[in-house]
């Protein structure tokens, strides 16, 4: 279905994309429309790690840490 | 810390591994290593919960080990009374 599917994965995922049949993003996306991109397993967090941080994924721990509002400019500005 | 509470930070530790992989297969069917880690981590929570209710008392009630006499799942520590 998608030949080319490959190209649709990010590159920390190099030799385990094959697996999957689905791209990490849909092959033609549209603008002004919102998608979830198709979560990678990479590596796992060590267990005890994971329960305290509340994900098993390194890919999803995102923790909310506070930031001063001028602090919170788009790294490319 | 006891062995006791060891023991069960293993379970908790071990049980969130195997309820992410979980989640995680639900939308990644097809993915032969999380199956793998899943059912590795399914069985050895298995076994976990097995010796923490032969050593220590029941996790659940009809859970994995049968009712003692006399009644012990009125034994202490209740979950509230923990110290981790």
């Amino acid at each position: 279905m998608y030949t080319d599917y490959m190209y649709y994965y990010p590159a920390s995922t190099a030799g385990h994309h094959g697996i999957y049949p689905i791209p990490f993003m849909p092959p033609c996306v549209r603008l002004a429309n919102a998608y979830v991109p198709y979560q990678c397993y990479t590596y796992a967090f060590p267990i005890e790690e994971a329960l305290m941080k509340g994900t098993l994924f390194p890919d999803l721990y995102q923790p909310y840490i506070e930031e001063r509002r001028e602090d919170k400019k788009c790294p490319n500005e | 810390m006891s062995e006791r509470i060891a023991l069960l930070k293993q379970i908790q530790a071990v049980e969130f591994a195997a309820l992410e992989l979980n989640l995680y297969l639900d939308t990644h069917r097809d993915d032969q290593r999380a199956i793998m880690e899943y059912n590795q981590y399914a069985s050895q929570l298995s076994m976990l919960k097995q010796q923490f209710e032969m050593q220590y008392g029941p996790l659940l009630n009809f859970g994995f080990s049968p009712g003692h006499y006399s009644w012990n799942w009125l034994d202490s520590p209740w979950p509230w009374e923990e110290e981790f």
